[in-house]
């Protein structure tokens, strides 16, 4: 039975629940849309402190063997860590969760604009919740609040519903974790692109300098907490120009929602699998798919230098769908429209939630979201990346759907002839 | 060396200490570290009760606004607003011959001030403790650290100093109450 707890209150989490194997800390709050929020997890020594800046799971960082970080993961729910707690280090002593204010440099939106926040602790397995933590707001000025902690007692877990915050952001939190943040964006070697008008470019993040001597453990490069999202069909980015051949690796993760509503007569055979691809075109005048189906996994060093890893036919892999470009070949590569695809049953637009997230070196994250969905069409355009001058890539948010490979082959001139084929 | 108490464990005080007259009870907590949710004011406020378990006197209850019984045998050294720094955030000073015989035992508490208009509860305070120090030597006799036991209790009965065949003992009690201190001040029969 689910217990509702209160701020400061501390209750038991394994105790209650012998064999607990997979543990999902389930997160939702409402807020008017332009307020951002980021869900983080601090992975805690028992100092109290990171190890290293691995262990701050975000979007950025989103998993590693123990713990998941997932958006949307199902109705009102917009944010889910699951972990594997058998699969927990003993170093780790507390899981320290965390909601920031992506805006927040902008001065203008705080905690106390945020409604209906709630953590819940939920059995992976049964389903069954463990406990709900509904967050009273008393909020002022908070741009960071650490809305509870999981930690070790006893041998067992436990959680503290703290509830409180800090008035400078992910930062201020960082640094009482111990973890190094970027002080300033990264230094561009060209001045920032300009997004040709009239399409708008999404706000960067950019963490402010700090206002005290920088954190500890300076071992590593410093945490890139800057991401880009393209909102509205037409954004458009470039990324950063680079000299001839450095540009680097492009890595273009598609992850979706695998849950599925389990009702009376269905067994929960698995959510919706969506296939990862894309549609090329080269300079030499060359155009082809890249897709699991017909084994068309691509190649990076050689044409059409967009590689796609393995497809995992059950969608049960965490991370999703990945697929590379390199783009140090770039001035051999036209345009790429990459692309998603449901292959095999019904197509749950809706359900699946899918975002794409487009890694790339040195530079932000880019972020488009399936937030626009037609569940009557498996295929989904999702961006177009272009050939910038043989300098660099602009991504555009597509996000449009079709009935098959023909119609979007038809819609953005690429002039291919298809038939069918199986996996 | 100091003796470490769990809750409920009740151990011999004078009787193990002999000569042992004047001693220290300090009392230390941790408050929350985030920037919101307005200041923590906690009060250490003391029962000297009778047999029965009630106060006889209001100068019996020693608090903020009264900070000693009535021959200054139990004396509350002053209250520290913030929690912040090292070691006692509060003192109070027990001269056990002097304590009046009618007086049983004498309960000390935390409570929190305002709890409920500030939004706070135990489960913000960390690291709260009881000590019994020798006021001669300084040395510290007894220690009994809260710990876990509390969270949405806006009053914590930490510990009683109490008579048994003709010695003072302490008992590490440890129980919250939700009614911060005017819940207390009833149950000790004193009129809020």
């Amino acid at each position: 039975m689910s217990v509702s707890i209160v701020k400061g209150q501390k209750t038991d989490v394994t105790k209650l629940h012998p064999g607990l194997s997979q543990l999902n800390i389930v997160l939702g709050w409402q807020a008017p849309a332009a307020l951002e929020l980021d869900t983080s997890a601090f992975l805690l020594q028992q100092d109290g402190r990171v190890s290293s800046d691995d262990d701050l799971i975000f979007y950025g960082n989103p998993r590693n063997s123990f713990i998941t970080y997932q958006e949307n993961p199902a109705g009102q729910d917009q944010r889910q860590f699951q972990v594997t707690m058998s699969a927990l280090p003993q170093s780790v002593h507390k899981i320290a969760v965390t909601l920031t204010i992506y805006n927040s440099d902008t001065g203008k939106y705080t905690f106390s604009q945020a409604s209906g926040m709630y953590l819940r602790a939920v059995d992976g397995h049964t389903g069954a919740e463990i406990f709900r933590y509904n967050l009273d707001n008393h909020f002022s000025n908070e741009t960071a609040i650490v809305i509870g902690e999981f930690y070790r007692y006893q041998s067992e877990w436990k959680f503290s519903a703290v509830g409180a915050g800090y008035f400078g952001g992910l930062k201020e939190l960082c640094r009482s974790y111990g973890v190094e943040v970027e002080d300033t964006p990264t230094a561009a070697p060209s001045p920032p692109p300009i997004p040709p008008s009239p399409v708008q470019q999404a706000p960067v993040r950019q963490v402010p300098p700090p206002a005290a001597p920088p954190a500890p453990a300076p071992q590593s490069a410093p945490l890139n907490l800057r991401k880009i999202e393209l909102k509205k069909k037409g954004d458009v980015i470039n990324l950063q120009k680079k000299a001839a051949g450095t540009l680097g690796e492009l890595l273009i993760n598609l992850n979706w929602n695998r849950v599925q509503k389990k009702g009376f007569f269905n067994r929960g055979s698995g959510g919706t699998d969506l296939d990862l691809g894309c549609l090329y075109e080269l300079k030499d005048g060359t155009k082809g798919v890249v897709q699991a189906l017909g084994n068309s996994f691509g190649h990076m060093d050689y044409e059409p230098y967009v590689a796609l890893d393995a497809d995992d036919r059950t969608g049960a892999r965490a991370g999703g769908e990945n697929m590379r470009i390199n783009g140090n070949k770039i001035a051999q590569i036209q345009r790429i429209l990459v692309f998603s695809f449901i292959y095999e049953g019904i197509s749950r637009w809706t359900e699946a939630d899918g975002v794409v997230t487009i890694y790339q070196k040195d530079g932000p994250d880019i972020i488009v979201r399936l937030d626009e969905h037609d569940n009557g069409k498996p295929m989904c355009a999702i961006a177009m990346i272009q050939n910038v001058g043989n300098e660099t890539f602009s991504i555009e948010r597509i996000v449009q759907y079709f009935a098959g490979h023909r119609q979007m082959d038809e819609a953005f001139r690429w002039g291919m002839r298809w038939t069918a084929g199986r996996k | 060396m100091a003796i470490n108490l769990s809750k409920g464990q009740k151990v011999d005080l004078t009787k193990t200490n002999p000569g042992l007259t004047k001693v220290i009870v300090g009392l230390g907590w941790d408050t929350n570290k985030y920037d919101g949710g307005g200041d923590f004011d906690l009060d250490v406020s003391i029962f000297c009760a009778n047999a029965a378990g009630k106060v006889a006197s209001d100068k019996d209850f020693i608090y903020f606004n009264n900070p000693q019984n009535a021959n200054g045998s139990v004396m509350h050294s002053g209250d520290n607003r913030t929690g912040a720094g090292d070691g006692d955030d509060e003192q109070v000073k027990v001269d056990l011959p002097s304590v009046p015989a009618e007086v049983e035992k004498i309960a000390f508490t935390i409570t929190i001030y305002e709890a409920d208009t500030r939004n706070q509860n135990f489960g913000q305070v960390s690291n709260a403790y009881v000590r019994i120090l020798s006021e001669l030597s300084g040395e510290e006799l007894i220690r009994f650290d809260l710990g876990e036991d509390f969270s949405i209790e806006t009053g914590v009965v930490v510990g009683e100093l109490y008579r048994h065949a003709g010695e003072w003992k302490f008992s590490a009690i440890g129980n919250g109450y939700k009614d911060g201190l005017a819940g207390l001040v009833r149950d000790y029969g004193l009129q809020a």
